[in-house]
């Protein structure tokens, strides 16, 4: 057993890698997501998953109803960490998967791939409390930078995290985007990971503070211009799991059941055979007794 | 679940006396807790006006019927009457019907065999839907403390709605806990599951009651252990968690030093063992507020427990005697360092005088000589705490070790973290190497005067500089010099320097270029770091061919002519094209760099570059069809060349009349205006650029002149060395003028020679830039940045803020809707800012959708985000309309006229 593999058993006990294995890994990752491109190529059957959050025995879920991965193919659209518990055995999971089946699972970034939001909504603490240093958070979020931003199933599905953006008409104008880099505040880039679809006309204000809303409208003028019948993406809780938009032109997925551990949602996942045939698989929050003990757990050693 | 969100329909009936069913009305059902009665009762709530329809404490006998899925019958026994609901919906009426059936098994608790899940849930749904008993009514008193009345206890505990006033009764009651505590004690002893169960139910309330007083007392040491093996016996874990276990046997206070004081040390203990109840035992249960309360706690005790060793006379001077002997233990050693470290960490959450006081204290009993010699410690671990200790102190100030940098004799922690930046390890030390050299070079935020005049600085260029670029170019591969064995720490075990490193001192380059205007500026120039940079393209690791194409873009992006110039001249942009066509027609992050950095090009309308790029390499990139940008150069590209006609001619014959100048401008290409060709290369009729400009690259006759000229201009002045890039020889040469004298209306001085190598510079920058005065310009943009400064997102400020935003952010995670508010540019994200800032957006000049109009309603939308975070609604529209000066197709057309008349005047 190769150590890639004896380092995928072990993630999916949800044991963390040690901090210099984590740092090798990552090496490893950049080499191989730095030949992505930004609107990366996707090959059917696929499934498709939305966010998850650090919610590590959900995820597990997600395999169970999904199928493991190399047996499945994945496609990940982003929010790997942040809220759960778990973000860092989560995202270690699935950049090991990627490292060691690079063609059967992709990954693309969602906007808590980002330093400063992970500072905010846990991942940095995370890191900080389960090794002692902020080294590994430092090695994920240098991996964040290299992830590509949306995905393109048989030229025919637009996938990406948050939505579309007025400085994106066309699926080669997000091939300009030299995407390793914090992401930014406003600008195309920005816009991807952040937009949001709601029933207005034309493009509006985002209530998040970056990034806009998009109305029915411009995802028609999207799809007819670049060809493609259907953009699905993930960032907003939707309760049962997915959420058809706008006469069947947008989805949204969301991967991340009872979210935050007590919104009481339901998750779903995409399953998309090789002739784009549509299945949601919508599943439930892993039970109690499957999560085992919160591994929040504190260095046992203590000088103050 | 479903059902907690959706109101049970039902019609409400009772027999009359002559045996027909009257409708009573219509209303939602729901089961309740009655406080009234102290018992869990159904509710029916009419649905039009709100009044109660039906209250009926369900009991604990056989009375209830179901009929017909949809019916709920019973005979009430204290109305004597007989009672029907009937539920429009099936899936209703069954959940109605599970909750009364588990009322009922609840009620008959302890005695017989209940499912304790049941009962949890039967209380959560209580716990949800409270308050049509008419509310108001007060627990006066609690049941006294028994095996027998837990379920009570409980239950008032969970369904109050007033926790003051449960919190009160609790703290009047000073026998309550303890006899709480023999009661779980027996139940332990005994192994009465159902109790322990009760008695988890319990203490998990007591805690989320959120009361001050009861915490001081649960978290004394009397109390927590207890309150924590309580904790212990969630119904809804089958495997029963040992934290007591671990908080007793598996934990490890390690006293380093001595702590003087009892009170002290008890605070410590305390402080860790309600951080472990807070993230190990109730992570799920506890509700904000609370968890807000409890680090509050935390962050008092830290406090405390800070003050009170700094306030001591000798602890803080016995610590550092400690940690600088020299007859230390290994282990005792590492205990004392972990000690130093979390001390110093503590400073995280302390208020600024505190802080303040710790870091004077520390330095003055010499935390840096510490951190020198752990620096040089053979342990990896030693070094990383070192480093670590430093990053601490410099998320506060980092002046205080510049100052000490600069003072230490030799320089040696100085030299220490360059070279351990530079010294490939197994774990993170370089990278946190890198961190501590970005926030000390970081004079902007922290220092009064401007960067290029910081002695740190000095030293840092004069002293260190060379050495990070000598392992940029990695060892010569010929003749090893003593130099190179000095090298060979710096190299992996293929000879090479690592791709982690050179991915660093990429990413320092271009911090520098960043934020240290003139002084990496020369240094650039002078030492070629731009060509050396650019080896990189020859790198296997495609990141590091990235990496240097971003060196470039970032020195591109600092908008100044005298890089386009530098890059122009000494053909910057071959290795980069060159990698860009061996990639070929692969789209990977190299390809997409490249193009984000012609099209800034573009969008910059750069002419300087366009007209190099076009004469230079459209030949190699027209047949490029997949992205248009190529194209839309070259119409630049020919619409200045059509303007130069223009213009040209327009001079002529102004400059005629002037005489002797004039007669040489005929027959320029725009490339000649640009750079004003040496009169002795330039042939009247020659209009083929690329020709020309072979020969002048080839031509390095001038590059004694150049030489010189950098030597009067830079005092450090060391002589440029020629680097070979792409396996021809490049003149490492810039035309640098001795600014101080420039005019813009001086023309240019005319050699015997007819070289007019420094003018290569004064009319481009005459021509271009439209400062009278370059020195003067950079001088403003110094100013500029200083001036800026609040908005930058300095360390400081983050640590302030950061403790108050955390809160806020976990306090506001409301998750109904995921409307996570993004921290904007003027919220501090130190860690991130080199990024952040070198993403300055670009929008497209032509686009239609990407220009004023939305930048208009960013600002506003920005504004508008008051839904969570009111702090995150500053804008970083200034920074953007700053950066974005897009200029249409020549805009700037009239300035050159105006100034290319000047020169041939």
């Amino acid at each position: 057993m190769s150590d890639l593999d004896r380092q995928i058993e072990q993630l999916r006990r949800c044991e963390p890698l040690k901090e210099s294995e984590v740092k090798a890994l990552c090496l490893k990752a950049m080499e191989i997501l730095v030949e992505e491109s930004n609107v990366q190529r996707v090959d059917a059957p696929v499934t498709i998953c939305g966010d998850i959050h650090g919610q590590f025995y959900d995820m597990k879920e997600l395999f169970k109803v999904g199928g493991e991965c190399p047996q499945t193919n994945y496609l990940f659209l982003g929010d790997f960490v942040d809220r759960g518990y778990y973000s860092v055995e989560t995202f270690l999971l699935l950049l090991a998967l990627k490292v060691r089946y690079p063609d059967r699972i992709t990954l693309i970034r969602g906007n808590h791939e980002s330093r400063q939001i992970t500072q905010v909504y846990g991942f940095y603490d995370e890191c900080l409390r389960k090794y002692g240093s902020v080294n590994v958070w430092r090695y994920c979020t240098d991996i964040f930078d290299y992830l590509s931003l949306s995905a393109l199933i048989e030229n025919r599905i637009f996938n990406v995290h948050g939505g579309l953006s007025p400085n994106i008409n066309t699926l080669d104008e997000i091939r300009t985007i030299d995407r390793k880099q914090e992401v930014p505040h406003e600008g195309a880039m920005c816009d991807l990971l952040w937009s949001d679809p709601e029933a207005i006309d034309g493009w509006g204000l985002s209530p998040r503070g970056a990034g806009y809303l998009f109305g029915g409208s411009i995802v028609t003028q999207f799809n007819h211009t670049n060809k493609i019948e259907l953009i699905c993406r993930a960032h907003q809780l939707v309760m049962e799991g997915y959420k058809w938009m706008f006469n069947n032109q947008i989805v949204t997925v969301w991967s991340a059941p009872n979210y935050c551990y007590r919104c009481g949602n339901v998750a779903a996942i995409l399953e998309l055979d090789e002739h784009l045939t549509k299945r949601f698989r919508v599943f439930e929050a892993a039970p109690q007794e499957a999560r085992g003990f919160p591994s929040k757990k504190p260095a046992p050693d203590y000088f103050l | 679940m479903e059902f907690q969100r959706y109101l049970q329909r039902a019609k409400v009936y009772r027999l009359n006396d002559e045996g027909r069913w009257d409708d009573k009305g219509t209303g939602h059902v729901s089961v309740e807790y009655l406080e009234r009665s102290e018992a869990a009762g159904l509710v029916v709530i009419d649905e039009d006006d709100n009044t109660t329809l039906l209250v009926h404490r369900i009991s604990a006998e056989d009375i209830y019927r179901r009929a017909e899925e949809r019916i709920i019958a019973w005979r009430d026994p204290e109305v004597a009457t007989n009672l029907a609901l009937s539920f429009e919906e099936t899936m209703c009426c069954a959940f109605i019907w599970d909750q009364i059936c588990e009322v009922r098994r609840s009620l008959h608790f302890p005695s017989g065999d209940v499912d304790p899940r049941s009962t949890s849930v039967v209380l959560e749904h209580l716990g949800t839907s409270q308050g049509h008993d008419g509310g108001g009514h007060e627990v006066m008193e609690l049941p006294p403390l028994e095996l027998s009345s837990l379920p009570q206890i409980s239950k008032i505990l969970v369904d109050s709605l007033d926790r003051e006033q449960i919190a009160s009764l609790i703290v009047k009651d000073s026998t309550f806990l303890s006899k709480l505590v023999d009661l779980f004690t027996m139940c332990e002893d005994v192994e009465n599951l159902d109790g322990l169960h009760m008695l988890f139910k319990i203490a998990k309330a007591i805690v989320s009651l959120n009361d001050g007083e009861i915490f001081d007392v649960i978290f004394s040491d009397k109390y927590i252990m207890h309150i924590v093996g309580m904790l212990e016996y969630d119904p809804d874990v089958s495997t029963h968690q040992n934290h007591r276990t671990f908080l007793k046997e598996q934990v490890v206070f390690k006293e380093a030093v001595p702590i003087p004081d009892l009170n002290l040390l008890a605070k410590i203990h305390q402080t860790y063992r309600i951080g472990y109840l807070k993230d190990v035992v109730l992570p799920n249960v506890l509700d904000n507020p609370t968890v807000t309360s409890i680090n509050s706690m935390i962050l008092n005790n830290n406090v405390t427990v800070v003050s009170g060793l700094l306030d001591h006379p000798t602890f803080v001077n016995n610590l550092f005697t400690e940690l600088k002997s020299s007859i230390l233990s290994e282990e005792a050693k590492k205990d004392l360092v972990h000690f130093l470290q979390e001390f110093c960490s503590l400073s995280k959450s302390l208020q600024l005088p505190l802080r303040n006081g710790l870091f004077s204290t520390f330095v003055r009993e010499g935390l840096f000589e510490v951190v020198t010699n752990l620096l040089q410690s053979t342990d990896e671990n030693l070094r990383q705490s070192g480093t670590d200790i430093l990053l601490l102190v410099l998320s506060f100030d980092a002046s205080q070790l510049r100052k000490f940098l600069m003072q230490q004799s030799g320089y040696t922690l100085f030299g220490h973290l360059v070279t351990g930046m530079l010294t490939p390890s197994q774990g993170g030390l370089q990278a946190q190497l890198l961190e501590v050299l970005r926030m000390l070079l970081d004079c902007e935020a922290t220092e009064r005067t401007p960067p290029e005049k910081s002695p740190f600085l000095e030293v840092f260029y004069t002293r260190y500089m060379d050495q990070i670029i000598e392992v940029l170019t990695g060892p010569s591969t010929k003749k090893r010099s003593d130099q190179d064995r000095k090298m060979d720490a710096f190299l992996d075990k293929r000879g090479l320097v690592s791709a982690e490193i050179l991915g660093n001192i990429c990413e320092l380059l271009c911090f520098c270029v960043q934020h240290h205007s003139y002084r990496i500026k020369y240094y650039v120039m002078k030492n070629q770091v731009m060509e050396k940079v650019l080896q990189l393209t020859t790198r296997r690791e495609k990141h590091l061919v990235v990496a240097a194409v971003r060196f470039l873009r970032t020195c591109i992006g600092r908008k100044d002519e005298f890089y386009y110039r530098y890059i122009v001249k000494n053909d910057l942009f071959g290795p980069v094209i060159q990698a860009f066509l061996v990639n070929g027609n692969r789209y990977n992050l190299l390809n997409s760099a490249v193009l984000e950095l012609f099209k800034f090009i573009y969008d910059e309308n750069a002419k300087a570059l366009i007209i190099y790029l076009i004469e230079k390499y459209y030949q190699n990139l027209e047949n490029i069809q997949y992205v248009d940008i190529f194209k839309k150069l070259k119409t630049r590209y020919d619409q200045a060349i059509e303007y130069y006609d223009q213009a040209s001619e327009g001079v002529i014959t102004r400059a005629q009349d002037s005489g002797a100048v004039g007669s040489r401008e005929r027959g320029l290409t725009p490339w000649d205006k640009l750079f004003d060709y040496p009169e002795s290369r330039r042939r009247k009729d020659d209009r083929a650029p690329e020709k020309e400009e072979e020969e002048y690259f080839n031509e390095d006759s001038d590059d004694e002149e150049d030489t010189a000229s950098i030597q009067r201009t830079i005092s450090a002045g060391k002589p440029a060395q020629a680097v070979i890039v792409n396996g021809g020889p490049l003149s490492g040469t810039f035309g640098l003028v001795d600014y101080e004298d420039e005019d813009e209306d001086m023309p240019p001085p005319v050699r015997s020679n007819g070289n007019e190598d420094v003018n290569f510079s004064a009319v481009a920058s005459a021509t271009i830039s439209k400062d009278s005065v370059w020195l003067d310009r950079e001088e403003e943009k110094i100013f500029q940045n200083v001036k800026r400064k609040p908005q930058l997102n300095t360390e400081i400020r983050e640590k302030e803020t950061d403790i108050s935003k955390r809160q806020k952010t976990s306090s506001e995670s409301s998750c109904g809707s995921e409307h996570e508010v993004r921290p904007s540019a003027g919220e501090p994200a130190s860690l991130g800012k080199a990024e952040l800032e070198s993403s300055v957006p670009v929008l497209p000049a032509e686009d239609g959708l990407g220009s004023g109009s939305k930048d208009n309603s960013k600002e506003s939308s920005t504004s508008i985000c008051t839904k969570s975070t009111s702090e995150s609604s500053t804008s970083s529209v200034d920074t953007v309309n700053k950066g974005v000066e897009v200029l249409g197709p020549l805009t700037n057309g009239p300035n050159l006229v105006k100034a290319h008349g000047a020169v041939g005047s």
